[in-house]
């Protein structure tokens, strides 16, 4: 109780009697000011960008409908498949969607495979759909599967999607616009959290895609320096696909393929990569908080595997060009990685130094100030993105405790990043077996 | 005498010389050459081309005296005539014992009058080639898809196969060997050549299609999807509301046929049935189910062939007190309810069981056995009182119904009976495995009736 006492005078010392509030500011600047406020400010610049390209553009839009390809990587979904591949079928595009499934180790997952084959009787309904099933009986990992779903594929456009993902039925003919223009080599879209209603987990998880991979992803295509195209909803042109090979083996086969599209982007700056916010996707999230740590082990731990073993050499200004460079440096190994481990010693070092009621106090102020941060967005988010604003406007009650569950994730990837350097974490992943990714660069 | 072996053929060949010895050869080129000779076949071999084969080997069946010969060919001739041959030509020695056979079962065959008709053709037929099966052959532009070219030879054209088989179930003469197809046939016609049209269950209109259409969410508007799109997107032209995702803005409701005469929107079209042959239309439910079988002579038509009654057989049997089975049943049902309701009717029922029939038959043949058994019968009949009824339920199975006799008088049957037997088998050293078994109305139980009782009886001694 007593120290709750004092550190409510600390803040109200700050607060209401306005002593030496500056320079206790100043211990985040560091912070603040280099490492988070400039990406957020950066990345809405984007978004404002656009949107003031979008209202001033008057798009002029003739026909365009070449061949599409959709590759469903699936494994043990299920029944739940179906929703994917019907939300393909009930796509508006007026030009062909080949849809192709490829189920790995279908032995074991034969519902998946049942629910694939039940669906074929009904894809003569559907003009210019086809549908095709490539059950692959040696099981050998998503890059597998999308390498031989690549082999099959007659579209120009290539869509690799996650068998647990849907879409919006105007998705393919939003995205396939973009490689109108020649240069385009990928494009994403929006992914927004399907079971969001299911915990307070995938509550938190909505909010945290609305701000990243809606906001934060448009606002740096825009600038054209796209942190990745996710595995689960990556749009292609299948030419560029064959030129560079197709996905290579090893974890984090998105950030692999990302990057190594980057390092194209040094000798051929007019490449691009575009986010197309019409071309929404869904997708389910862990919803029990141990599936959620388990994912973001993962991912976290995989970033590091990328950045500072497969990709070490291919990080530099002449590969990639001096602003995907910069932007590497700054949000991938800083943000992504630096800062975590920044974070967790200046906490180590506030609770050694500090008075316990100037640790609290500190902490409060720290909380208010994401809370300001989430707020704002989240309003900017609601009034120029959002494509469905009445069912984001929802998430405005989770938002008092998103700053706690974001400080909560930094901690947890501080942890995912020194699992990967003790454990090598990128030989134990679900996405494929253990001889496959062995055979991956270490 | 030597075999007859009547070689019909296109050209001159030779046979070789195992059959030349063995056998008398004729050369014919036609039939009308054969019998302006008149030659009796002990067997005949066809040999030539397939049209050939096909036209000698009908006209052969549609012959009044020589249908039922034995008929050979020498090369493959099309499926649908195997019916019509007794296969290829065997080997001299093989040949000459089918000859034999052939005739040992024309020595049982009891020749009546009846012969000349289709069915004693048929009978006759049959009886000379006891494990034949009477196929049908398939030929899609036949009306009902199925033919039976035995029976429109034997019937010398004079009525369909179909209707004829009919009747031949109808009097138990054949009994079904196996199924082969089941189709459907117009209730009109008969035919098999049907088309089945998907129409509006309104108006029966042809003019249908199917239309995909759209369940609005937002408003619950429902419509043909094209009224939906607007630029690329889907948009409910009722609330405006834009549909982006299955499932969650829309669905699609089930009634997706539209009909284009009235307007009409439905789940399901309903399906007429359309006959190539004669052009009228009914329903699916009306078409007639057609079993398509292959079939064999039955137990009692096999009586026939060696009693010679084709014509009113129940009458000829009425005499003797042996009456059908389904009679026999119903008379034991009627005699078990009424001694159960007057204690003073008694009655007992007597079976007699032929256990070693095939061994015994393998060795006297099969014609010898059931003329001893035939024998053995009238004896037994002989020995019957006027009410005292009789049946047989299979081959090897004979049952007496008795009235009013009991215990002690079954008693006397049976040793009468067992005298008998024994009579019948004095000269030969096999002995002839007969069982018996009785019941009087006392020893059977209020649950059991007649069907019931037989077959347990029957159990009782197998």
């Amino acid at each position: 109780m007593q120290t709750l006492a004092q550190t409510w005078q600390v803040l109200s010392a700050f607060f209401i009697q306005d002593q030496g509030i500056v320079p206790y500011l100043l211990m985040f600047v560091p912070f603040v000011l280099f490492l988070e406020l400039p990406l957020y400010v950066i990345s809405w610049f984007g978004v404002f960008r656009y949107t003031a390209r979008v209202s001033y553009e008057t798009a002029f839009t003739p026909p365009y409908t070449p061949k599409v390809t959709c590759a469903i990587t699936c494994y043990s979904e299920g029944q739940a498949v179906q929703n994917t591949v019907i939300s393909l079928l009930e796509q508006t595009y007026s030009g062909h969607i080949e849809i192709i499934a490829m189920v790995d180790g279908v032995q074991r997952n034969q519902p998946t495979y049942q629910a694939l084959k039940d669906l074929l009787p009904r894809i003569a309904d559907y003009p210019k759909r086809t549908l095709i099933i490539i059950p692959k009986i040696q099981r050998g990992g998503r890059v597998s599967s999308l390498n031989a779903g690549l082999s099959r594929a007659t579209g120009d456009i290539f869509l690799a999607l996650d068998g647990d993902t849907s879409f919006d039925n105007q998705m393919v003919h939003r995205a396939s616009a973009h490689f109108r223009n020649e240069n385009v080599v990928a494009v994403t879209g929006p992914m927004r959290v399907r079971n969001a209603g299911a915990s307070i987990v995938t509550r938190l998880q909505s909010l945290e895609y609305m701000l990243s991979m809606q906001a934060g992803k448009l606002g740096l295509t825009e600038i054209n320096v796209i942190n990745n195209v996710p595995g689960a909803f990556g749009i292609f042109r299948k030419s560029f696909l064959h030129q560079i090979g197709g996905w290579n083996t090893g974890t984090a086969e998105d950030l692999d393929l990302t990057l190594r599209i980057k390092q194209y982007q040094g000798r051929h700056p007019e490449l691009r990569f575009e986010f197309e916010p019409g071309a929404v996707s869904h997708t389910d999230v862990p919803e029990k908080l141990t599936d959620f740590l388990k994912q973001r082990l993962r991912w976290d731990g995989d970033l590091l595997y990328i950045y500072a073993n497969k990709h070490r050499l291919g990080i530099s200004a002449s590969i990639m060009g001096w602003n995907n460079f910069i932007f590497i440096l700054w949000y991938g190994i800083l943000f992504q990685i630096v800062m975590p481990f920044t974070i967790v010693l200046y906490m180590i070092y506030m609770i050694v130094v500090l008075p316990l009621p100037f640790f609290l106090a500190s902490m409060t102020l720290v909380y208010l100030f994401y809370l300001c941060l989430t707020l704002i967005q989240f309003v900017l988010y609601l009034a120029v993105i959002s494509d469905r604003p009445r069912q984001d406007s929802r998430a405005f009650l989770i938002i008092p405790i998103y700053p706690l569950f974001q400080f909560a994730v930094r901690l947890w990837s501080a942890v995912a990043i020194s699992n990967q350097i003790l454990n090598k974490g990128h030989l134990d992943s679900a996405m494929a077996p253990f001889w496959v990714l062995k055979k991956g660069k270490q | 005498m030597s075999d007859q072996l009547i070689v019909f053929s296109q050209e001159t060949i030779s046979l070789s010389d195992q059959y030349s010895t063995a056998f008398q050869t004729h050369y014919f080129l036609d039939v009308s050459d054969w019998k302006k000779e008149n030659i009796t076949p002990s067997a005949i071999l066809v040999t030539g081309n397939p049209e050939y084969t096909t036209r000698l080997l009908n006209s052969i069946r549609r012959d009044d005296d020589a249908y039922a010969s034995l008929c050979f060919v020498s090369d493959a001739i099309p499926a649908f005539n195997l019916n019509l041959t007794d296969g290829q030509l065997p080997p001299p020695q093989q040949l000459k014992s089918a000859i034999d056979h052939y005739g040992d079962l024309l020595n049982a065959y009891k020749n009546s009058e009846t012969h000349v008709s289709e069915l004693g053709r048929l009978i006759k037929y049959l009886w000379l080639r006891p494990n034949f099966i009477l196929l049908p052959t398939h030929e899609w532009q036949h009306p009902r898809y199925y033919r039976y070219p035995l029976l429109e030879a034997l019937s010398q054209d004079r009525f369909g196969s179909f209707e004829w088989l009919q009747s031949l179930t109808n009097t138990k003469l054949l009994e079904p060997t196996g199924l082969i197809d089941r189709q459907r046939e117009c209730k009109f016609c008969h035919s098999s050549h049907l088309s089945f049209i998907d129409i509006c269950p309104n108006c029966h209109s042809l003019n249908i299609k199917l239309q995909p259409s759209i369940h609005c969410f937002t408003c619950g508007y429902v419509d043909i999807q094209d009224k939906f799109f607007q630029s690329g997107t889907l948009m409910c032209p009722k609330c405006t509301t834009q549909l982006r995702h299955i499932g969650s803005d829309y669905d699609r409701p089930i009634e997706n046929h539209h009909c284009l005469s009235c307007s009409y929107t439905f789940i399901e079209s309903d399906v007429t049935v359309r006959c190539a042959m004669c052009e009228k239309e009914m329903a699916p439910e009306e078409l007639t189910e057609n079993k398509i079988q292959g079939w064999r002579l039955s137990e009692r038509g096999r009586i026939i062939a060696i009693r010679g009654e084709v014509f009113d057989v129940a009458s000829s049997f009425d005499q003797l007190n042996f009456i059908s089975k389904d009679l026999f049943v119903h008379d034991l049902n009627w005699l078990l309810i009424s001694s159960r309701r007057y204690r003073d009717i008694t009655f007992s029922i007597f079976g007699i069981y032929f256990a070693n029939l095939p061994e015994l038959s393998n060795l006297f043949g099969h014609t010898k056995l059931l003329q001893m058994l035939e024998s053995f019968a009238q004896r037994i009949r002989t020995m019957l009182r006027t009410p005292d009824l009789s049946t047989r339920t299979a081959e090897n199975m004979l049952w007496l119904l008795l009235p009013q006799t009991d215990g002690p008088g079954v008693r006397v049957v049976h040793q009468r009976i067992e005298n008998n037997v024994k009579l019948l088998l004095e000269d030969s050293d096999r002995k002839l495995d007969c069982r018996f078994i009785s019941a009087t109305s006392s020893q059977v139980s209020n649950q059991e009736n007649a069907e019931l009782l037989l077959a347990r009886l029957q159990g009782e001694l197998a």
